[in-house]
């Protein structure tokens, strides 16, 4: 009977390690994907998009800039976006004035379906 | 003969935990097998994982410092992060040999993105606005591994 419960907590040991392995290991590129979404950010200010909060430029230049790299880019409930991220990579949360109202924006950047763009 | 069918009953169940134990211990020896190799295990991946890695965040430091700083556009004192003129060659000099890597820097539409990667150990690359014009562009920064001069270089 003890040997079936060591057996059973050597089972629920392996298991309890194997589900947390992965979570021992930190992202490796973390702070570069942050930068690559800081990067996107400036691109549309530099643009001059975010004067005026210009959507339709700013949907040419998400487009671009999925061309570019085959990332998708998104702009939380604002109309923006190049392509659904349907695995995000990561995200960074901005303040940009919208019609005269300064408001927080999330850019998301992910992979995703980008064969719409060409 | 009561006191002796107590004594053989009292060792009959000795027996059995003592049988019981060694048969128990098995598992518990294989579980502290297991966390030691485990242990282990991950120190000698994370010695790899910083000494591979270290090259790779040091290229993305250079790569981060030029984009923001190093090869941007300078207007009356005034820096305009990720908006590159042109590329000086000098400045990917001096970060390199700061960081103690061979950098190179291509842009994607003059250069080209081809063969980079073949040629070198790690590219990354970074988005811009290249030129008056204000195109979007993509810089890759390369590495193909460390500064040998420098001597403190680790391989990835």
């Amino acid at each position: 009977m003890k040997t079936l419960e060591a057996l059973i907590s050597l089972l629920v040991f392996l298991l309890i390690i194997a589900s947390l392995a992965p979570m021992a290991q930190p992202e490796r590129d973390g702070i570069y994907r942050m930068q690559l979404a800081n990067d996107i950010w400036r691109v549309f200010s530099l643009r001059g998009d975010l004067e005026g909060f210009d959507k339709t430029r700013m949907n040419v230049d998400a487009e671009e800039i999925t061309k570019l790299t085959s990332l998708c880019v998104e702009l939380d409930e604002e109309d923006v976006t190049s392509c659904i991220p349907e695995e995000k990579i990561t995200q960074v949360r901005k303040t940009a004035i919208v019609y005269g109202e300064p408001k927080t924006i999330t850019l998301r950047v992910g992979v995703g379906d980008t064969k719409n763009i060409k | 003969m009561d006191s002796q069918y107590r004594t053989e009953k009292i060792l009959h169940t000795r027996a059995f935990v003592s049988f019981d134990t060694l048969i128990a211990i098995l598992p518990v020896m294989i579980i502290l097998l297991f966390a030691i190799k485990t242990s282990v295990m991950y120190g000698n991946f994370s010695d790899e994982k910083v000494a591979g890695t270290s090259e790779y965040d040091r290229l993305v430091s250079s790569a981060d410092y030029l984009v923001n700083y190093g090869l941007v556009k300078k207007e009356s004192g005034k820096y305009y992060p990720n908006w590159i003129i042109s590329v000086d060659d000098a400045e990917v000099k001096k970060i390199g040999d700061a960081s103690g890597l061979d950098l190179q820097v291509f842009l994607d539409s003059t250069d080209g993105a081809n063969g980079i990667n073949s040629d070198y150990g790690t590219c990354i690359y970074r988005l811009i606005i290249y030129g008056e014009k204000k195109n979007i562009e993509k810089i890759y920064f390369c590495t193909n591994g460390a500064d040998d001069a420098n001597g403190n270089g680790a391989s990835g």
